[in-house]
């Protein structure tokens, strides 16, 4: 919200600089984003009219000649809607624009440009991606300051959502006025005594549906004339952004800032049969709103018509068969209040939201409908010479009475902590406009001004404002007492701490991926976002690994190697439409010149023995992987399935253009979660000591290492106690094996008898040729 | 007889100091103080000598014997200390090699900040609560006083499934969820991933927040200022300045963003804090009463305080990170430097 300083000081005595009262106005809950001064920094920069147009190359610029008063200069723009006749601000060479940034000659694909065409910000106003077209009568040459405003200062203030009643100047000035603890003048732009009539309004109006419009006024100005507004009332415009019409729309647009009403004038000869209705749209109708476009209308748009079709979607939009032109003689305005849902929903099935439409989504002053439509009259007679018809309509459903709140003492010590006297805060509260209806020395009954309908109900909001208007710091911070009625287990949050200690402990880089990813990530059933971004953020992620493939192959694109990464996240499985259960998975690649599948698999019995003992592996067919180069892990006595781990199959990669083996694996986290609820039990060191024996073979090519350790453990019994490949070289192996009795000591003769008998075994089962 | 003893310690101890190896030390031990050195004889002598003389060169000759064994020592350490030196010198290796072994990985700064947030609420004493990215309108929105149609839902651009179902577009559903299944006294505080339909330098679709939820009996807005003062005192140090000013959120009343003195600029107004001065991080407030009503909370007798922040703003400032795209594209340059 646009509020210019100067204006602001029609309706309170400032006597603080600019940035003083920000600040105040910021702890106060509305904050100044910005303090604008128009012109602050602008020189040389000189009204231009463009002479001719042409497009640049293929490119998004176009080449424009430009008068400039005294000579035709070159300049080329980005802003394609630039055209012939247009005046412009033109910042020649060696002129300043906003941020004190000067112009110098350049050029593009060898194009040169004399100079540079300012769109609205870059002339220290408001933020717009088009060039500012400004007002015909600018004289070509002039001091572009001329034409942007008194070059007064304006406070950019984020009015909160809640704050409808702060969308106007008005609105603002009582906020100051409060903050200041000072009393608001009410006085308006400045308008003699304008001539009326005694002759009624020749219009009827019917409100079809008195839901959506609860209160519809409306006023006639006859004999108008229509024509540019005065200075004063072009700069004020101009300060808030907005392009000066003529001297009606101008002053619906002026009251609009000013007073937070939008209003309507129609020509009101273009008004057929005399007749407005304000009723729902007819199914298949259509209008052409004020910027031009063929709207559709859909049911429960609420319109406002002449006999014969709609002339304006009601508080959003005029419509271009009832607009004011430069030969309206009969004016004929409207003042209403619309129902917010329904103004909502119309704006955004629309697609169009203006100065109107945010005022009445978030409601607008029930007296200010009558008052705004006074001051609009009076004012465009007085601009336009026109005459005020006496008569006015106003159909409404019953008035709308401020709202009486109780306020409890005891209350605003529980919600912030002070000790704040009843006589106090309504004194306080006093100067929000609240007026004391009684009160006792515990409680109070407080009416709230009719302007704050809109967010003010509860006890709550009341002392919302207390706080408020105290200011904050007025609160002593104090520390709670944090008492729970339980700790509550963070199995998953454990769980995620040591799984991202081991895989950085082995060398793994952690990465954050998006869970929305392209449908050629995801599974065909993925769920999918109705209105995305992107295509490539549309659907849910129903794997981590795909994400890390992306990864990689940014990094390797970018001459990044040695990749090894992991991520914890959640991937969405499908289940009925739209919904997915949430799995939390750990996921990762290795992708490095020496990588190969025990170097993956070392990481992953570093992973999962952290939490398991329990585990084995089986091979598995998945064609996110080489199928011989792959496996499934199992988890606990009902061998669950944890994940797959592997080579990726060539197929996977090659999408990504990754030319090199990688190797990745994917875990569900919930089954390690479990797996490691189960308690471990302690087993007495032994008592005896054991023998040891290494025994070295030749293992020909299709003998799993895995078949050579059962047969060891089946022969040797219950007193092998440990068996582990502990060298391997080309097809030679080498195991350790220890041989423990739990309540004796071994003797050599009896291990050396079942360590021949392993031997034996292996040899006459796997065929592998021990090294003696 | 006194004299052949003086004159052999004088040999032996010149010897001694000629000496140039720990074997040349070695064989005057043996000429002098071996089993048949010249010491070692004349005090095999000793016994041959006249009683009334034995006092005197037995004496003599012990003197003589610590001496020379007390020098011997002396010098053989000397040359093993020298050894030992010697032997070390030629070992000298290049010690600014690269160590062997896995290098360690790193933390996602996105995750490093999160665990540090957490942290500091975890040793306040909250708990950890968690929700699902897929949420429904209901405890997205309506639960947390945000009716259909009411107009601060513009606040959330959000990103639909289907007409109910949506991404959650704040991690706030979980103080419902939580709430819903878990009575009063409660401190919980929620990480987790949110999604609005926005993307830029400082916006990112996919994000992270962490909520905190508080609720007792006698919970203040004084408490509020407390505790979150004392979290942004851990997160940027003590010296910086606090300050609470009015918000809105449908959620809470009276509502409070909370901004810390800018930690580029110190205050005096920079790029980062657009001139301010203050950098805003958290959003909060008291939970609102119709909030408490939609879970069975009787809001006479419960009062709480929310919060949420963004982590990827907290760890953008922390490392001076000016494109939050940087988070999410993982380049390895990038994850090494945390």
């Amino acid at each position: 919200m646009k509020i210019p300083f100067e204006w602001l000081k029609d309706f309170v005595d400032i006597k603080l600089r600019p940035e003083e009262l920000a600040e105040k106005l910021t702890l106060a809950g509305l904050e100044v984003g910005a303090i604008e001064y128009h012109g602050k920094d602008i020189e040389g920069v000189v009204v231009g009219k463009v002479k001719t147009t042409e497009k640049l190359a293929s490119d998004h610029h176009l080449i424009c000649q430009i008068d400039i008063g005294k000579k035709l200069i070159q300049v080329i723009t980005d802003d394609l809607t630039v055209q012939a006749g247009d005046r412009v601000p033109v910042a020649p060479e060696g002129a300043t624009i906003s941020g004190g940034i000067t112009v110098t000659k350049t050029a593009l694909h060898g194009v040169e440009t004399f100079g540079y065409l300012c769109k609205p910000h870059e002339l220290g106003l408001y933020q717009e991606n088009y060039v500012l077209r400004l007002p015909k009568y600018s004289v070509l040459g002039d001091d572009v300051r001329k034409y942007l405003g008194s070059g007064g200062c304006v406070l950019d203030v984020d009015v909160l959502p809640n704050r409808g009643d702060c969308q106007s100047i008005i609105g603002i000035a009582r906020e100051v006025a409060a903050v200041l603890d000072k009393k608001l003048k009410i006085k308006s732009a400045k308008i003699k005594k304008p001539v009326k009539s005694a002759a009624k309004l020749p219009i009827t109006i019917t409100v079809k549906n008195k839901d959506l419009c609860p209160r519809y006024m409306a006023k006639m100005v006859t004999n108008v004339v229509i024509k540019e507004s005065p200075a004063w009332l072009k700069d004020r415009l101009m300060l808030l952004g907005m392009r000066p019409i003529n001297n009606v729309v101008d002053t619906t647009n002026y009251l609009l800032a000013e007073l937070g009403q939008p209003m309507h004038a129609f020509d009101a000869d273009l008004i057929s049969g005399g007749k407005i209705i304000v009723r729902e749209a007819a199914r298949g109708e259509t209008i052409r709103t004020l910027d031009g476009v063929e709207r559709k209308l859909e049911a429960g748009m609420l319109v406002i018509a002449d006999e014969e079709h709609a002339v304006a979607l009601a508080g959003v939009m005029g419509g271009v068969n009832s607009e004011v032109s430069s030969i309206t003689k009969n004016i004929l305005l409207e003042s209403a209040c619309f129902d917010p849902v329904s103004i909502s929903k119309t704006s955004k099935a629309a697609k169009l939201r203006t100065e109107a439409s945010v005022r009445f989504e978030k409601g607008v002053d029930w007296n200010m409908i009558a008052e705004a439509l006074e001051k609009a009259a009076a004012m465009i007679a007085e601009l336009s010479g026109g005459i005020i018809l006496d008569g006015a309509v106003d159909i409404k459903i019953k008035d709308r009475k401020p709202k009486k709140i109780e306020l409890r003492a005891q209350r605003i010590k529980k919600i912030l902590g002070v000790d704040l006297s009843l006589t106090e805060s309504i004194k306080l509260l006093g100067r929000l406009g609240f007026k004391k209806i009684k009160a006792s020395k515990e409680r109070a009954i407080l009416e709230a001004p009719l302007y704050r309908a809109g967010d003010i109900e509860r006890e709550i909001d009341l002392i919302e404002e207390l706080a408020r208007i105290m200011g904050y710091d007025r609160i002593d911070s104090t520390m709670p007492k944090i008492a729970r009625s339980e700790i509550l287990a963070d199995h998953a949050g454990e769980f995620k701490y040591q799984a991202e200690e081991i895989l950085v402990g082995c060398g793994m880089m952690e990465v954050v991926t998006f869970s929305l990813v392209d449908p050629g990530m995801a599974s065909a059933d993925a769920v999918k976002i109705s209105n995305p971004m992107t295509n490539e953020e549309s659907v849910m992620r129903t794997a981590l690994l795909p994400g890390l493939l992306k990864v990689l192959s940014h990094n390797l694109r970018h001459q990044v190697d040695r990749v090894r990464i992991f991520e914890i996240g959640k991937v969405f499985i499908p289940k009925t439409a739209g919904s997915a259960e949430e799995k939390v998975r750990v996921a990762g690649i290795l992708a490095e010149p020496n990588a190969d599948f025990l170097k993956l698999k070392g990481i992953i019995e570093s992973l999962v023995s952290a939490f398991t003992s329990d585990w084995s592996l089986e091979s598995v067919s998945d064609n996110t992987y080489h199928p011989g180069k792959s496996a499934g892990i199992l988890i606990g006595p009902n061998k669950k399935l944890l994940g797959k781990f592997g080579a990726l199959h060539p197929e996977v990669t090659g999408k990504w253009d990754i030319k090199e083996e990688v190797f990745g694996f994917e875990l569900d986290c919930g089954v390690l979660i479990e797996a490691c609820k189960t308690v471990k039990r302690y087993r007495p060191l032994p008592k005896f000591p054991n023998v040891e024996r290494d025994l070295a073979m030749f293992v020909p090519a299709e003998v799993r290492s895995s078949s050579i350790v059962e047969i060891i453990r089946q022969i040797g019994g219950p007193m092998v106690e440990e068996v582990y490949l502990f060298d391997r070289y080309k097809d030679s192996q080498a195991y350790h094996i220890s041989f423990r009795e739990a309540e004796r000591t071994l003797t050599d003769d009896e291990v050396n008898r079942q360590f021949e008998a392993i031997m034996a075994e292996l040899e006459k089962k796997l065929q592998v040729k021990i090294r003696k | 007889m006194v004299e052949r003893i003086k004159t052999l310690e004088i040999e032996a101890l010149a010897a001694l100091n000629r000496a140039k190896t720990l074997a040349d030390v070695d064989s005057v031990q043996v000429r002098y103080l071996g089993r048949s050195g010249l010491l070692t004889e004349l005090i095999k002598n000793l016994k041959n000598l006249p009683p009334e003389e034995k006092p005197n060169f037995g004496k003599v000759l012990n003197e003589t014997k610590v001496k020379l064994e007390a020098a011997v020592k002396e010098k053989k350490q000397l040359f093993q200390e020298r050894n030992t030196e010697q032997k070390l010198k030629a070992e000298i290796i290049d010690i600014t090699l690269p160590g062997e072994g896995v290098k360690r990985g790193k933390l996602h700064p996105i995750t490093s900040t999160m665990e540090e947030l957490v942290g500091i609420f975890s040793r306040m004493g909250f708990s950890i609560a968690e929700g699902p990215d897929i949420e429904t309108d209901y405890y997205n929105f309506e639960a947390l006083n945000i009716p259909k149609f009411h107009p601060s839902r513009d606040m959330w651009s959000t990103l639909w499934i289907t007409e109910d179902t949506l991404l959650r577009t704040h991690t706030s559903p979980v103080q419902i969820r939580v709430m819903e299944k878990k009575k009063p006294p409660l401190a919980v505080i929620a990480p987790g991933r949110v999604y609005r339909r926005d993307a830029d330098v400082t916006h990112s679709t996919v994000f992270h927040q962490l909520e905190g939820l508080l609720v007792d009996t006698d919970v203040t807005f004084g408490d509020l200022k407390g505790t979150l003062t004392a979290f942004l005192h851990a997160v940027f140090g003590k010296d910086k300045k606090v300050r609470f000013r009015p918000s809105y959120f449908p959620f809470t009343e009276p509502s409070a963003e909370v901004d810390v003195e800018c930690v580029m600029c110190g205050g005096s107004g920079c790029r980062v804090c657009s001139g301010t001065g203050w950098l805003e991080i958290l959003g909060s407030g008291m939970v609102d009463p119709n909030v408490f009503k939609h879970v069975n909370y009787d809001p006479e007798k419960y009062t709480g305080f929310a919060f949420g922040l963004g982590v990827e703003r907290i760890a953008m400032l922390k490392y001076g990170i000016d494109d939050i795209r940087l988070f999410f594209e993982n380049d390895l340059r990038f994850l090494r430097q945390f």
